[in-house]
């Protein structure tokens, strides 16, 4: 039984130009952790945002729990974000006036009924992934690194149903790297669906699928 | 635990530079708006003084009835029990000619109280030469600059003058020039000739004054002078007009001119409003993909519009403030320097005409600064902010 699965995705940015997602289809089980591969400007990070509830496609549509994403409005949407979906952007995209661990908790603070966890949910998973130490430090004085480690713990702190992340290994040396996919095989363990783009031969080894993408279109 | 509140806060204390300009902005328009706004009610407060200070008065006493005079003490006793009263004095006009070399021009003999006049109007500074004639002075006279030009007299020379009794026949009467007049009105310098009040009296054969001139201790307070007088007053013998109903083309002069400078505020009020938003604009505008990120870990619409209006209404508040104070203390400061000397920037001073502009402040100018502001500040951030939170958070972090 999938808990997430796209239809037909299209996805055209610009006239004219090719579309980025072209009728692409795929199922997400609970708990499975699906790897999608392929080159540069192949639509992994369109198809993400898509699946992730951050783009709408032009056309197709996505079901989270039997329920279709993009039937709704743009609160609704975002609830639902809030509540079931985590993403980890390729470029963190973390709160620059935010510490550490106001980052994390401003996310968890968003779930419903979790914000008396804010806090403890928070510090956990910073230091889940080695970073108790630099809690209260702005992610202008962290490291690229440490930026992207935070950007995983904001995910995997709210318990998502499904976690979509963009290359979240991409700034991260060996041992980090480990840290976090070990946190996402946790995270799975949890049930939560885990869907990862990525070039990383250590994601792609760690994944239960992998999808390959090119020009926008599934490779089978 | 990040609240909405905490967030904003953070937002601005940790963005010190952006909150510095936006802070300085508003407290400058503030500021602007307060000092310029009380520089407009100062010149509108030294317009009606000029206006009414010279002759007219604030309020004006005289007969219900036509009569020429009106018993004086009773209105002069009303108007003096007042505490908002500043001075009240009679005055009796008696239609005149002069001779001289052979010349009979028509004149005004114009009887007044020189010590109550300096209570009462700006008169006594108009004397260029000599003095006004004392109350006891049964000889004295003050004529117009022009006057004396045209009979080629000084002071200490004689004036022949002629005028009817109550009788209805001519008498002559020499006076001594004690003084000399200036008002800066060509007809009045012409023809006034000032004398006491008792000899004005004398050569009318009346008693009391033509009328009595009530000076307010403020402009403003004029209707309230002027109805309190009123109802202390017989109205079969005596009455009472404020200056409005004395003079409606003073009125409307001052009115006009009124309209004229707040035409000139209008502007600046354009002026930093449209400053203001636009600061305030481009720095919401600046932060679409922050927002961009809000959203997308579950910040919804409402809540991103409601952090930017926070995140506005404290550091307007804040700065409104300061500014409002700001501008305030600029203009007591002018105030307490005797205000600005409009002759320094090109003006020109009669006489008689106070020409140091002083800052005025009462509520309304902050209400119209809060006014202005506020919602200035409040819409140019958060327009911007739902046009960010209404974009797909993809939208919104492809934005630089």
């Amino acid at each position: 039984m999938s808990i997430l699965a796209a239809y037909d995705l299209v996805r055209r940015h610009e006239r004219d130009m090719p579309p980025s997602l072209d009728h692409v289809s795929l199922q997400v089980a609970a708990g499975e952790f699906l790897a999608v591969a392929g080159p540069s400007g192949s639509g992994k990070s369109t198809l993400l945002a898509i699946l992730g509830g951050l783009d709408r496609p032009d056309s197709g549509r996505v079901m989270l729990d039997g329920e279709d994403l993009y039937d709704r409005g743009a609160t609704a949407l975002t609830r639902l974000r809030a509540n079931a979906i985590s993403f980890v952007f390729q470029s963190h995209n973390l709160l620059p006036t935010l510490t550490a661990i106001e980052n994390v908790e401003l996310a968890v603070y968003c779930k419903r009924g979790a914000a008396a966890q804010a806090s403890a949910s928070a510090k956990q998973a910073l230091a889940t992934l080695g970073l108790g130490a630099k809690l209260a430090r702005l992610p202008g004085s962290l490291s690229l690194g440490e930026q992207q480690r935070i950007a995983v713990a904001r995910a995997i702190a709210v318990a998502p149903k499904v976690l979509i992340a963009d290359e979240p290994t991409a700034s991260l040396d060996g041992a980090h790297g480990e840290q976090v996919l070990e946190a996402l095989a946790v995270l799975r363990r949890e049930g939560c669906a885990v869907v990862l783009a990525s070039h990383d031969e250590r994601c792609l080894r760690r994944a239960d699928r992998v999808v390959h993408l090119l020009d926008g279109k599934v490779m089978q | 635990m990040p609240s909405l509140a905490g967030v904003a806060l953070r937002n601005i204390v940790r963005t010190p530079r952006r909150s510095a300009i936006i802070s300085l902005a508003v407290t400058g328009g503030a500021a602007a708006l307060v000092f310029m706004m009380g520089m407009n009610n100062g010149l509108a407060e030294l317009m009606v003084s000029n206006s009414v200070g010279l002759m007219l008065g604030h309020v004006q006493i005289d007969s219900a009835k036509g009569e020429r005079t009106i018993p004086e003490e009773t209105v002069l006793a009303a108007a003096d029990s007042l505490g908002d009263v500043a001075g009240s004095s009679g005055r009796l006009e008696v239609p005149a000619l002069v001779r001289q070399s052979g010349q009979v021009m028509g004149i005004v003999l114009f009887g007044l109280d020189a010590q109550r006049e300096k209570h009462t109007s700006s008169f006594p500074s108009l004397v260029v030469d000599g003095a006004l004639p004392a109350a006891d002075d049964a000889a004295g006279v003050a004529i117009g600059l022009l006057l004396a030009q045209r009979l080629s007299l000084g002071l200490e020379d004689w004036l022949d003058v002629l005028y009817m009794n109550e009788n209805d026949q001519t008498v002559g009467v020499r006076l001594r020039v004690r003084g000399i007049v200036r008002t800066g009105s060509e007809d009045l310098d012409a023809r006034l000739a000032v004398v006491s009040l008792p000899l004005a009296r004398l050569f009318s054969g009346r008693q009391g004054s033509g009328k009595v001139v009530v000076k307010a201790i403020a402009n403003g307070s004029a209707d309230a002078v002027a109805a309190r007088i009123r109802a202390s007053l017989d109205p079969a013998i005596y009455r009472v007009r404020t200056w409005h109903e004395v003079s409606p083309f003073m009125k409307g002069m001052v009115s006009f001119q009124y309209g004229s400078i707040n035409v000139v505020l209008l502007v600046l009020y354009v002026v930093v409003g449209a400053g203001v938003a636009a600061i305030q604009l481009l720095g919401v505008l600046g932060r679409t993909r922050e927002f961009g990120v809000f959203a997308a870990i579950g910040y919804t619409p409402h809540r991103i519009v409601a952090l930017v209006a926070l995140e506005t209404l404290f550091i307007g508040a804040i700065a409104v403030v300061v500014g409002l104070l700001a501008g305030a203390g600029a203009a007591a400061l002018v105030s307490h320097l005797g205000g600005i000397d409009v002759r320094i920037v090109g003006g020109e001073a009669l006489i008689g005409i106070d020409p140091h502009l002083r800052p005025v402040l009462n509520a309304r100018t902050y209400i119209f600064a809060i006014g202005l502001l506020v919602p200035v500040l409040v819409l140019g951030g958060v327009l911007p902010a739902l046009r960010a939170a209404r974009m797909t958070p993809m939208e919104a972090l492809r934005r630089p």
